[in-house]
């Protein structure tokens, strides 16, 4: 049985266990944005209320396959930023553990 | 002069031991669907010869994991085609991990043309796929594949994206995951999005707010009858049963007021998988 790495997206900093525990592999694809810090709330029923500020994640990576000829070869849609393993004990045993 | 013997007819003329005779033009193309690595499969099977003799048929098969086809074609001698069985030999995967088609096949090595489909249907390494009698599945059909699936942590103020892979079709079952909120002040409001790739399909979420400095794990329940917060901080939020997701749909959280130092995290799910072959 596969159970694979687990490794940190380099474009949206996700972080994934490459097989499940079932043999399957998992592929990731990056969210769309990411909040990147705050601003005060337009309407705030707290005076320290806040909001947030959102960009899109450059570079996305999309690990679904893509048929590239006419002899079935397949790539990932997306390269991205690559990946980076994890090696972070807390975060693998997080990820044995969810 | 001793009285000459009659020559006997060819066993081709007798009978028929099964409704397929090959010329010794034919192939075989063994194509399969998976999304395990690592398996392998055996097709077997036997051929009765013109002169009476059995000649067997084996060799092995290498699925793709990525839910693509892949296939692999051999020749056929002339002769009666008696049978043809497929299991899993290396690798163990579940029902509905595996599926195969057996054609025949004529004009190997140039155009090809599929002279007859023999059968197709899902194969373990104790549930064979069987010609003649068996029984034909699609690869949508059956009760498909349950997958317990840890998804991806999203970075600190990033959204839950789960995309449902090429080739596959999810029958959405289960979903939970907990959100920690940061020290920054502000009401976040939770909803779980089922998205089609351009836009949501459904959505629903939490009825009261998360705050700064909580921890609350969402649970996404299909036919559950309301939200509802228990008093181990579990929200409980209604989705609709029997719910298809096509390959590139997505399960997105979309959180009104989330905070740069929010975390997703603890991301898993229950899903049906089916593989489509497109």
């Amino acid at each position: 049985m596969a159970t694979g790495n687990v490794v940190q997206c380099n474009a949206c900093g996700g972080i994934y266990r490459t097989h499940q525990l079932d043999g399957t592999e998992y592929y990731h694809a990056c969210p769309p944005q990411r909040v990147i810090g705050t601003k005060p709330a337009p309407t705030p029923t707290d005076p320290n209320a806040t909001a947030p500020i959102f960009e899109a994640v450059a570079n996305r990576r999309d690990e679904n396959v893509k048929v590239t000829d006419d002899q079935g070869t397949v790539a990932i849609k997306a390269e991205g930023l690559g990946v980076t393993p994890v090696t972070d004990p807390a975060i693998l045993a997080a990820f044995t553990a969810a | 002069m001793p009285p000459q013997l009659p020559v006997p007819p060819p066993a081709s003329a007798i009978y028929q031991p099964s409704p397929v005779y090959l010329t010794g033009e034919e192939e075989l193309r063994a194509s399969s669907l998976a999304n395990a690595s690592g398996l392998g499969l055996t097709i077997s099977g036997r051929i009765l010869r013109p002169d009476g003799t059995i000649s067997p048929i084996k060799f092995t098969h290498a699925p793709n994991s990525t839910r693509t086809i892949a296939t692999t074609i051999v020749g056929l001698s002339e002769g009666w085609l008696l049978g043809l069985t497929v299991r899993a030999t290396t690798g163990a995967p579940a029902f509905g991990q595996t599926w195969v088609l057996l054609e025949l096949l004529r004009g190997g090595g140039g155009a090809t043309d599929v002279v007859q489909t023999l059968g197709m249907g899902f194969v373990t390494a104790n549930t064979p796929l069987n010609w003649p009698g068996g029984v034909n599945f699609l690869p949508t059909d059956g009760p498909g594949h349950l997958r317990s699936i840890v998804g991806t942590t999203p970075a600190a103020g990033a959204e839950i994206s789960e995309v449902v892979p090429t080739g596959a079709r999810w029958e959405f079952l289960a979903f939970r995951a907990l959100f920690v909120t940061s020290a920054a002040v502000a009401n976040r409001f939770p909803s779980f999005i089922v998205f089609d790739g351009s836009s949501g399909d459904y959505q629903n979420g939490a009825i009261v707010a998360q705050a700064a400095s909580l921890s609350i794990k969402y649970h996404l329940a299909p036919g559950a009858p309301a939200p509802q917060l228990d008093g181990n901080n579990d929200l409980v939020i209604p989705a609709p049963v029997g719910v298809r997701l096509a390959a590139g749909f997505a399960i997105n959280t979309g959180t009104a007021n989330i905070q740069a130092g929010d975390q997703w995290s603890a991301i898993r799910y229950l899903v049906r998988e089916w593989m489509t072959g497109e």
